[in-house]
């Protein structure tokens, strides 16, 4: 992981003509917003400066991932995520989990808002995270991996804490027994307990091994398909959770598990560039992103120091106007934000809130 | 199924990050900080992980009270549901590996992300090929080394060889 956030090609993969149109239509055509005049726009993508990764063959250290976001107790909290009338796990803790949404944009997007400058989580409502490979990257070289269920695994993290064994594997003759719903039991009432298995406020989530076993994550974390320089990988911030369990269940030995899997011939080498919609909050968290830019100095959510602010050949703005794609340097917060002509009313007034935050209006 | 009534009387055991957890993941200092507590654990969860952390103050109690109240037996059956779903579906994913994982295509975006809506949901990941030219994007790399080349103070430098300290920070 390279602390840089202004290099010239991360700015020119951002500004890019194509990997924009691809974000709009990974928000358009794969999120709604079940309450049309929420204010948010799905056609508009805002910029998030993330970090790159380039890992050399051998390279013996690891990151888990690009950052880690808050995402532990809040999704419980009233104050976080919400579970109350529209909050966006509410289906699930009703037990109506196959009724859960994870691309309704509208009841998220008001947990986001609210939990601004709060929990330590990305500032930012990122519909994906995502990232674009700059090499030829197999399974087995070092590539991500995830746990491709996206709304299962989100109800098991949510619910497991409602939840204990009752019996340990080794009490069975056939320890996979101990996963049959009639060793679970719930806790109700006065047994309710404190605890959310995993969770630490103001931390990010952890997993030890056993934790979650349900997801039987030793065989359901499965490598993305082989990727060439140009490919763009998304998936929905909700999958990080199970991510993380897995990493966390090999706690110890994660440097090793990962770095046993880096076995390619050449690098491993990726931009990180999440998909945000337009927001309020958004708009704001890009107001401060633009100062930092400015000063070359890391984008907020990251940890400080002088960043780039001394290196030589930094892109300036001139770089971005003169490169970027117009919707890039609107995203970028350094031109007003024009609405296209499809745009919801929600989308409309998101993006006149938008560019009131970066001064346009 | 009953709501049983047994009582816990210890928390469940997971371990705590201590110190400076935000950006624990990046730090090969700070994941040596990560502690793992040793502690009493009730006998059912010894074969969890052995490991410990504080209880979580008494408002999540309240909170997942308030969360149950009422929703006890959907709660219960949704999760029976769940675990008959998960057994199923980790089945086809551990049969399939890699390739349950959708793909479109930059040169046809909209009619493949149409075509392959559902799945993409369902699994939470996409891969779009080919979004900027190969080329291009292989040039990104070198231009990348060439700008951490001209300035040698760039932190979590790992560009020259295996052995270098990837995460200076912290």
């Amino acid at each position: 992981m390279l602390e840089l956030y202004w290099s010239a090609p991360q700015i020119k993969a951002r500004g890019h003509p194509s990997l924009l149109k691809t974000q709009i239509a990974l928000m358009k055509k794969l999120w709604y917003t079940s309450n049309p005049s929420s204010p948010i726009s799905l056609g508009m993508p805002l910029c998030y400066a993330d970090r790159l990764r380039i890992r050399q063959p051998g390279d013996a250290k690891f990151a888990l991932g690009p950052h880690q976001d808050g995402g532990s107790t809040e999704r419980w909290e009233k104050e976080g995520y919400g579970y109350g009338g529209g909050g966006v796990y509410s289906a699930v803790f009703r037990g109506e989990w196959e009724a859960y949404d994870p691309f309704d944009a509208s009841a998220r997007m008001h947990a986001f808002t609210d939990l601004y400058g709060g929990l330590g989580a990305c500032s930012m409502f990122r519909m994906w995270q995502g990232w674009l490979s700059m090499s030829k990257t197999g399974p087995g070289e070092g590539t991500l991996q995830v746990n491709p269920l996206l709304k299962e695994a989100t109800a098991y993290a949510l619910l497991r804490p409602f939840f204990r064994p009752m019996w340990k594997p080794e009490q069975f003759r056939d320890p996979s027994k101990h996963l049959d719903p009639l060793n679970w039991e719930f806790l109700a009432g006065d047994n309710i307990t404190s605890d959310l298995p995993g969770a630490v406020p103001g931390h990010g989530q952890e997993f030890p091994e056993g934790m979650h076993p349900h997801l039987e994550l030793d065989k359901t974390m499965v490598n993305i398909p082989e990727v060439k320089p140009g490919d763009y990988v998304v998936w929905h911030c909700d999958s990080e959770l199970p991510a993380r369990m897995f990493s966390a269940s090999l706690t110890g030995t994660a440097i090793h598990a990962v770095d046993r899997t880096h076995k390619g011939e050449s690098d491993s080498s990726v931009l990180y560039i999440p998909v945000c919609p337009t927001t309020k909050a958004n708009a704001h968290y890009v107001v401060s992103q633009r100062k930092a830019f400015l000063k070359g100095i890391p984008a907020p959510d990251f940890p400080g120091g002088v960043g780039e602010s001394g290196h030589t050949r930094r892109p300036d703005l001139d770089f971005i106007m003169t490169t970027c794609d117009p919707i890039g340097i609107q995203a970028m917060g350094f031109a007003k934000i024009e609405a296209s002509d499809e745009e919801t009313s929600g989308g409309r007034e998101a993006i006149q809130l938008a560019n009131k935050k970066l001064g346009w209006e | 199924m009953a709501l049983k009534t047994l009582r816990l009387g210890r928390c469940f055991p997971f371990h705590v990050c201590v110190g400076q957890a935000r950006w624990m993941t990046q730090g090969t200092k700070a994941v040596g900080a990560m502690g793992k507590r040793e502690g009493d654990i009730s006998d059912a969860f010894t074969s969890l992980s052995g490991k410990m952390a504080e209880p979580l103050p008494h408002r999540f109690r309240l909170l997942k009270q308030e969360l149950a109240k009422g929703n006890e037996f959907p709660i219960i059956n949704g999760w029976t549901r769940l675990l008959e779903s998960l057994k199923k579906e980790n089945e086809t994913i551990a049969k399939r590996g890699p390739r349950v994982i959708p793909e479109v295509r930059f040169s046809h975006l909209e009619e493949d992300l149409a075509k392959y809506a559902h799945i993409i949901k369902k699994r939470g990941v996409v891969v779009i090929r080919g979004v900027i030219p190969e080329d291009e994007a292989r040039a990104y790399k070198s231009e990348i080394e060439d700008y951490v080349k001209l300035n040698p103070q760039t932190k979590g430098k790992s560009l020259i060889g295996p052995s270098i300290e990837l995460f200076s920070h912290r």
